[in-house]
This record gives structure tokens, C-alpha cells and sequence, in this order.
């Protein structure tokens, strides 16, 4: 009891259940919807992120990727997806909304990016792994993603991965639902997204973890495009430009423009955007520590044909998770060489974007000033037909 | 300061705004016995019971026009529709008088759960050009939308706060085309128990049952009126408690009985008798229905949040909740 009190001392408290169970302990970060704070559960000293939800600025009320998240996450209860501790309002005149996260630490992005951490493929194996089984829970649960990147695959002390961000995460959507093309950060969207189909499925995840996968062996973005059309075009350059024979269908997508029917040789590739699909060496080439049942998976992911891309649940029973070199231990992953991160000191991401663990966003802006274009232009519409 | 957290708060908030809190735990109850729904309306002390029901069946309108004019998929329209029911449950009208703008407000947190977002001020044009088909044009920006948004924001949060921001969905249309296949139904019933599944939304059903009881329940009222053979719908066969079964297909008849102008049903069926002989002949083979024990509720306390934090859990953590309080 003493203890508690010490640490309440003199700190913001907040009442949850029959006694104060967390504390707020600093500021880490700030969304565009939200505020993290690094928090403390008071019964367990368990070190927590409390996410509180901004509102009353906004002209349209509580946030929908909050309502995304609460939605999503008190329902997914997986080792490798971060688990939604409590969801809560706080007293006082702002009586804002709180939810409690678990805390990690960092990110697949800060390690991909940190050039003092080596990995081995057992090492990626094993991220993939993981990543794979919180997939596949959120799958079988009939929930999309819609935002896998490095940067939202957080890694936990004892170096478990987990999928966060459920902000632009649904429901398997039924037949005939429309649902917007412009999710995902756009350097790991699907090519039947960037042609701009409103219907699509939960392969729109697996091709995110395919480019993260191919990421991970490179150590740099697989295809960072600068604009949607030069990812369009760096897409069809790395995989070929999909015809009618190769994926069925293609040429009734909204933004499918590409005249096939010319031959695809390199000269002409340059000005139609017509490319040659990549032969199986220039694979290797591209890839060269990956081995075969490596490569046969990222082809299998990174398939630009929806129907013909592989799921989750066969991704996971592939050959190249049987193979050795066995996944490595979570526990003994690399790690970013940082602080001790488990007492009061905890030292978050020495970046200075700040905040670094759950809920950092770096193209979010982007998405949601696309998004906030689409319902734009679907107002656009309603007016017309208002007036 | 932690020390005496658990002793009453005795202070105001005012003068010990950090202070020590009681605690409030919000258990979201996605499905409510009739025991509990009877004290919620007493406690609600409706003066007037049928104008109540003509306020609500307003509400329903406004909802389902707005809603078919913003072109939402019914199922928005149906959460909307419950979730009015359920506010009006927990809420008593003399807080709340503005049942249009409650209205709004469960069709806009519908429209966010159901991933069918729209923008407030676009139902709210909507609703208004519904209101005034010929009247004055009015721009995004004018006034009256403004003024209205206001309100809606802060309504918005009741709403959210009287589901216990658990935005789980259930609706029976999915049960009803599966279970119309596993019959080897023909397609016509299948319509008409759709029909009747959209009129279980302006009852208090999809508070007490579970969607597939109320599928199985619309299946079998269509296929009564259709004159179908009945002997297939075993309701064991599809999982769902009997007495669970009959008690949606009797609320569902007795609001045909009581309300059926006011029904999507009426533009075929007219005539109430149909569904008098129904439950004539349902009540004659039926057993006694007991209701399982649950606690009595309170209405919801909407200073709540000035009081103290509250604490929003779903059903299936009680266990765990409990554990933590037992652990104190």
C-alpha cells in the first residue's frame, strides 16, 4: 500500500474498478486522434500505454479508428496481437476516453532500420512466424487489417510479435459490399487496391506481409513508391503487369489502364508501363540469401492475382516454415540495443519522431488526408444530388 | 492518497478532483431478460405507454428514411433501430426529450459500427430534406445543421456510453438464408421471413434473443402464413433453446397483433387474424416459460462520468473482473 501510494504520488491518477489501477506516468506520443501516455498498472507494476482518445475537436464526433480499434481488439485475445487491457472514461470535466494497451517497446521497423542489429534467416523465419499466427487468428475471426507494415508489428521485451493498430481494420465484408480502396500505407498495398477495386478480401493482408517479408531479407522497402501511380508502376516493374491471362478479370478494375496487347518487351515497358514478369533468377538475383521454399512463399505472396495469392492458413503450413533453419526462440531474437525497459526507467525509441512503441504513425496523415479526399468527393456526390 | 481508495468519497469533486473514486464498472449486456426490461420500464415511468410507442414508431421513420436516402445497407438502419430501443431503456425520456435527435445520433454510431460511415452533417441534411421535400435549400454550413451537430456530438457519447462502447453486431438475416437453404425452403418465404427480420428491429427481440432464435423465428412465421409445412423447424436442430423460440415468435405475433399498419408486412399481409389463429395455436401446445434469474438494472446514471471513471467491460471479462476485485 505504501509503495502505491509513493508511486501515485504527486502523478495523475485514474480510478478504474474498486481502487486506482493505473497511473499515467509521461506523455510518448500524439496521433491525430489520440495521445499516448506510458502508464503503470498500479496492482501489478505492469508497465501499459494508455491511448487517450481525443474528443469534442473533431466535427464528427468519436473517431471511427477508436471505434475500429475498441471494436476489434476486445474481441482478438491471440499471443500475436496486442491485447486491449481496458477501455474507460476518465473523470473530471473532459471525461475523455481511455484505452489501455499493453506497452512494447519497439518495432519491426526500428530493426529493419538498425544497421548495428544483424539477423539471420532463422531470425526472419521466425518474425514471419509470427506474424503469420496473429494473421491468422484476425482471418478466422473475419477481421482485415488493412494497415500491415513494419512500423505497426510491435515487439514485446521478450521479443514476441504483435500486430497493432486496428484503426483501419473491418469485417470480412459480405458479398457486394463496397469498401474503400485507399487503406493500407501505400508502400505495402495490393495491386488490385491500387487499381482501385472497392471489393476485395483478407489477401490484401497477405500481400502486405509478403512486401514485409521481402523487406526483411533486404533490409531496405521492397517498393517504396513516391506516388499511388509509381507504386503502380514500381509494382508492375518488380512483378510484371498482370494481363487477362495472368490474372482474370484485371482489365475491369477502375483503374486498369495498361493496353496488354502490346508486345512486353523492355523497350516498350519504358512508356506503356508494360513489364515482363521476373523470370525465377532474377528472383534469386533479387533475393539472394532466401532459399528456394523462401522464394516459392514470397512468390506465392506477392502473386499479383488476388484469387491465385495464397492465404494464411497455407502460408503458414508452407514448406519454408518446415525447413531448416527452425524459427528462432522468441526470447532469443535480436534486439535494439537500448535500456532496460522494465523498470522506471523506461526509455522509449531514441528516435526523435518520440514516441516509438504502440501506436506511432508515420504515413498515417497520408491515408486519412486520402480517405478525408474520398469523402470528399462521395459529399461532392450527395450535394449534387441534394440540390 | 491511494491508501483510502477504497473508502466512499466523501468530498465533492469539486474540491477533491484528484481525489480517491468509488468504483464503476460498466458490464456491457448485449441481451436483457423481460424481468429486467420490465423494472428499466417502470423505473423509466412511462406516463403514457402508447404515446411512447407512437414517439418511437417516429423514430423508426425518421431512421428508415434517412437511412434509405444516405443509400445504408439495412443492417445499419436495424443497429440503429436497437440501439434507440436499448437508450430509451436505459434512459428515461424526460432527459432525453428530443427523441428525433436520439434518432440522428443511433443512426450516426450505427452508421461507425456498421463501417458504412457517413459525415454527421450529411444524415442531418439528409433527415432535413426528408422533413422539408419542397421547403427552403439549405447549404453544409448553415446554421440549423450546425446547430444540430452540436447537440448530436454530446448525445453521440450517450449513446456510445448506454451500449457500454461494445459494438459487437448481430443481425438474423445471415441465419435466415442459411437456415431457409437447410430447409429447402423456396424463395418467396425466404423473402417474407426477411420481411418479418425487419420488423423484428422495432421490437424488443434483438435485446433478449439471440439472432439465430430470431432467424428461426421469422422462418417460422413465414412459413405459417405461407402455409408451409412446419414439422421441419426443430428448433434443437439449429441450436436454439425451444422455449428461447417461442418466445420470439410470440412477441414477434403479438406485435403483428398490436402494431401491424405500422409494419413492412402490411403492404401483403392486412389482416391481424391470421396472426390471432397463430398464436391461438401456439399457445395451446406451450409450456411454461421461466425466466433465468439476472440482477435487476438501474436506469443509466448520465453524470456518471462526473462522479468518477468509469470502467466499460464486455460480458465475457466479468470473470476476470470479479477475480480482480476478489484479489482487493
Amino acid at each position: 500500500m505504501e509503495e502505491k501510494a509513493r508511486l501515485a504520488n504527486g502523478k495523475k491518477k485514474l480510478g478504474v474498478g474498486r481502487r486506482d489501477r493505473y497511473i499515467k506516468e509521461r506523455k510518448v506520443g500524439e496521433g491525430t486522434y489520440a495521445v499516448v501516455y506510458l502508464g503503470r498498472q498500479l496492482s501489478t507494476s505492469r508497465v501499459v500505454a494508455i491511448k487517450k482518445i481525443k474528443v469534442g475537436q473533431f466535427k464528427d464526433g468519436l473517431d471511427m479508428s477508436a471505434i475500429r480499434e475498441i471494436k476489434f481488439l476486445s474481441e482478438l485475445r491471440h499471443e500475436n496481437v496486442i491485447e486491449l487491457i481496458d477501455v474507460f472514461i476518465s473523470s473530471g470535466t473532459s471525461r475523455s476516453l481511455n484505452l489501455v494497451l499493453e506497452y512494447l517497446s519497439a518495432d519491426l521497423e526500428m530493426i529493419i532500420k538498425d544497421r548495428s542489429v544483424v539477423f539471420t534467416a532463422a531470425d526472419i523465419k521466425s518474425w514471419m512466424r509470427m506474424t503469420f499466427a496473429g494473421l491468422y487468428h484476425c482471418h478466422r475471426h473475419n477481421v482485415l487489417h488493412r494497415d500491415l507494415k513494419p512500423n505497426n508489428l510491435l515487439l514485446s521485451p521478450s521479443g514476441h510479435l504483435k500486430l497493432a493498430d486496428f484503426g483501419l481494420a473491418r469485417k470480412q465484408p459480405g458479398p457486394y459490399d463496397v469498401m474503400t480502396p485507399t487503406v493500407v500505407t501505400r508502400w505495402y498495398r495490393a495491386p488490385e487496391l491500387l487499381l482501385g477495386s472497392k471489393i476485395y478480401t483478407r489477401k490484401v493482408d497477405v500481400w502486405a506481409v509478403g512486401i514485409i517479408f521481402a523487406e526483411l531479407m533486404l533490409r531496405t522497402p521492397y517498393l517504396p513508391g513516391q506516388t499511388d501511380l509509381d507504386q503502380l508502376d514500381l509494382t508492375f516493374r518488380a512483378l510484371g503487369t498482370p494481363t487477362e491471362q495472368t490474372w482474370p478479370g484485371v482489365s475491369l478494375l477502375p483503374d486498369f489502364f495498361y493496353d496488354t496487347a502490346k508486345t512486353s518487351t523492355a523497350d516498350t515497358g519504358k512508356k506503356s508501363g508494360i513489364y515482363p514478369a521476373p523470370s525465377r533468377d532474377e528472383m534469386r538475383m533479387r533475393f539472394s540469401a532466401a532459399s528456394e521454399n523462401a522464394l516459392d512463399l514470397l512468390c506465392k505472396m506477392t502473386t499479383l492475382d488476388p484469387a491465385k495469392r495464397i492465404d494464411t492458413r497455407d502460408a503458414l503450413g508452407s514448406e519454408y516454415f518446415r525447413e531448416l533453419p527452425r524459427p528462432t526462440q522468441p526470447d532469443l531474437l535480436p534486439k535494439l540495443r537500448k535500456k532496460d525497459d522494465t523498470a522506471n526507467e523506461v526509455k522509449v525509441g531514441s528516435n526523435n519522431t518520440g514516441f516509438s512503441g504502440a501506436l506511432r504513425r508515420r504515413e498515417k496523415d497520408d491515408i486519412s488526408t486520402e480517405a478525408e479526399k474520398e469523402r470528399e468527393r462521395r459529399l461532392a456526390g450527395v450535394a449534387k444530388r441534394l440540390f | 492518497m491511494a491508501a483510502n481508495a477504497s473508502t466512499p468519497r466523501s468530498g465533492s469533486p469539486s474540491t477533491n478532483p484528484q481525489g480517491p473514486l468509488p468504483a464503476m464498472i460498466q458490464l456491457s449486456r448485449p441481451y436483457l431478460t423481460q424481468n429486467q426490461i420490465w423494472t428499466l420500464e417502470q423505473n423509466v415511468a412511462h406516463t403514457n405507454g402508447s404515446r411512447d410507442q407512437q414517439l418511437k414508431f417516429q423514430a423508426f421513420s425518421v431512421i428508415l428514411a434517412t437511412g434509405s436516402y444516405l443509400r445504408f445497407p439495412i443492417r445499419t438502419m436495424g443497429t440503429a433501430m436497437v440501439l434507440f430501443q436499448r437508450f430509451y431503456l436505459f434512459n428515461s425520456m424526460q432527459d432525453f426529450p428530443s427523441t428525433l435527435d436520439t434518432a440522428h445520433a443511433c443512426l450516426f454510431v450505427a452508421s461507425k459500427t456498421e463501417d458504412t460511415l457517413k459525415k454527421l452533417k450529411e444524415i442531418l441534411l439528409a433527415s432535413y430534406y426528408i422533413k422539408h421535400p419542397s421547403g427552403p435549400d439549405i447549404s453544409m454550413d448553415s446554421p440549423i445543421i450546425e446547430d444540430q451537430r452540436r447537440r448530436l456530438i454530446s448525445l453521440e457519447r450517450h449513446v456510445l456510453e448506454t451500449m457500454s462502447f461494445d459494438f459487437r453486431v448481430r443481425h438474423p438475416q445471415p441465419y435466415i438464408i442459411k437456415f431457409a437453404k437447410r430447409l429447402r425452403y423456396p424463395m418467396p418465404l425466404a423473402e417474407t421471413a426477411w420481411q418479418i427480420a425487419l420488423d423484428s428491429y422495432r421490437t424488443l427481440v434483438p435485446l433478449k434473443c439471440t439472432p439465430h432464435a430470431i432467424a428461426l423465428g421469422c422462418l417460422y412465421i413465414a412459413a405459417s402464413l405461407l402455409e408451409v409445412n412446419l414439422s421441419d423447424i426443430k428448433p434443437e436442430q439449429f441450436c436454439v433453446r425451444p422455449l428461447e423460440f417461442e418466445n420470439v415468435v410470440l412477441e414477434l405475433l403479438a406485435f403483428y397483433i398490436d402494431w401491424l399498419p405500422q409494419t413492412t408486412l402490411f403492404a401483403t399481409y392486412t389482416d391481424p387474424s391470421k396472426f390471432m389463429s397463430m398464436r391461438i395455436e401456439l399457445n395451446k401446445r406451450l409450456g411454461k416459460y421461466t425466466e433465468p434469474r439476472a440482477p435487476a438494472l438501474k436506469l443509466r446514471d448520465y453524470t456518471m462520468g462526473d462522479k468518477g471513471t468509469v470502467r466499460y467491460v464486455l460480458n465475457w471479462e466479468r470473470e476476470r473482473i470479479e477475480r480482480e476485485i476478489d484479489m482487493h
